[in-house]
């Protein structure tokens, strides 16, 4: 066995993982190589700082640290959690949709950052239609304060770069597009603001960011 | 004591009280997560805090009917790799000489026993243990801590990394691997210093 295959098996040696046979050609190796046995007793020596590494107590003050830390996303869950568990899907989605669709037009109408300009256009389309939908839905309810608090939640966690979230809302507002399909394509509402719905064979350049910065 | 599905329910829709149990109850081990991703408290304590704020908002994602403590734990250590490959990333661009404060004090509680030569080289090779780590390629560096201070197995790994089987033990050995002959060096140049001079029997010395 050479220096270097004995060194690929050094874990498996030590794990007592190796085949019988295997084992044998690597106790060979050893007897015979300074060098690599001087690895084996090093690599025990770290295994053996990782087995006695243990994390001390954590400060005394975590808990209220904790609490303080998140005492503003805490608030925001309340004002806007209760609302939401009585809601239906519908509303759930056409909220966060809605306040989704209204942060990134903001987003865009101020120089948007770099890595947007690739897919500003249609992600503009998508805003503006996730907006049509919304105004749509607007006229058949007067529940806006519901949705002035989901917007506010929803600007808060943008401007702390919670980019995550924001993909949240995007794929909300990508599933209420979906549900809504039909209804868009076939249904003229005859708005001022509604512009047909694109059509373009194969991902969008929305789509192809999303599946990147998800996987 | 509340049930664990009713508590993160009460918890995602902003409840305070119950928030406050939930932290109680489990911001132990994810400071433990957070500070064997980090081996430094001032940044497992900020990590802890990341941690808890993202769990909040992932709050509303938990099934009530799996298991709340294993899921805070995958969902932490989710978060706790993403921040190493981040703070890896900004790493690169910062100078040497940050030493792990705690693992040094750990490795001299833990090992050295009653001897100050073993004592004197524990504190050494731990406190270089906990640097060396941090300047491993990130994909190694992260596999052994999973494997060998997080105790995962195999298998999880390689769902968690979403690597093949294969790929997650060529990465711990060779991370492994690295740190023996990186130890093993640092061994060679303590010898050769303490051949020359004893630190512990010098009047004023460092140690």
């Amino acid at each position: 066995m050479s220096c270097r295959r004995q060194q690929e098996l050094l874990s498996d040696y030590l794990e007592e993982t190796l085949s019988p046979p295997l084992r044998r050609e690597a106790e060979n190796h050893l007897r015979t190589c300074e060098e690599c046995q001087s690895l084996v007793e090093s690599m025990k020596d770290v295994l053996s700082l990782f087995g006695s590494f243990q994390a001390p107590e954590p400060p005394s003050n975590l808990t209220e640290l904790i609490l303080e830390r998140t005492r503003p996303a805490l608030f925001a869950a309340r004002e806007t959690g209760a609302d939401l568990e009585t809601d239906s899907s519908f509303w759930r989605s056409f909220g966060s949709g809605l306040a989704a669709a209204a942060v990134l037009a903001t987003v865009l109408l101020f120089r948007p950052p770099e890595f947007l300009a690739g897919w500003s256009r249609s992600v503009s389309q998508t805003a503006h239609q996730g907006y049509s939908l919304g105004v749509r839905t607007y006229h058949r309810t007067s529940r806006w304060i519901e949705d002035l608090n989901v917007l506010r939640m929803t600007v808060g966690v943008a401007f702390e770069n919670r980019l995550d979230r924001l993909n949240e809302r995007l794929r909300d507002l990508e599933e209420l597009r979906r549900r809504n399909g039909g209804e868009d394509e076939s249904s003229q509402s005859g708005l001022p603001w509604e512009r047909p719905s694109r059509k373009v064979a194969g991902p969008t350049q929305y789509e192809t960011y999303r599946a990147r910065s998800l996987s | 004591m509340l049930e664990d599905g009713e508590l993160a329910r009460r918890c995602a829709s902003g409840d305070e009280e119950a928030w406050r149990v939930l932290v109680g109850r489990f911001q132990k081990k994810v400071w433990h997560v957070a500070y064997q991703f980090t081996g430094r408290a001032d940044e497992a304590e900020e990590l802890t805090q990341e941690i808890f704020l993202h769990l909040l908002a992932a709050l509303r994602t938990f099934d009530p009917s799996g298991s709340l403590p294993a899921w805070l734990q995958r969902v932490a250590r989710n978060y706790a790799i993403d921040h190493y490959r981040r703070r890896r990333r900004e790493r690169s661009m910062v100078v040497d000489g940050e030493e792990s404060e705690e693992l040094v004090a750990v490795a001299r509680d833990t090992t050295a026993g009653n001897d100050p030569h073993r004592a004197l080289e524990a504190k050494d090779l731990a406190a270089f243990l906990g640097r060396v780590i941090d300047r491993l390629p990130s994909e190694l560096g992260q596999a052994v801590i999973l494997r060998d201070l997080q105790g995962m197995s195999y298998e999880e790994m390689a769902t968690i990394l979403e690597i093949p089987l294969g790929t997650v033990k060529s990465r711990i050995n060779r991370g492994r691997l690295e740190l023996a002959k990186l130890l093993k060096r640092r061994r060679a140049e303590w010898s050769a210093v303490l051949g020359e001079t004893e630190p512990w029997n010098k009047e004023g010395g460092e140690a």
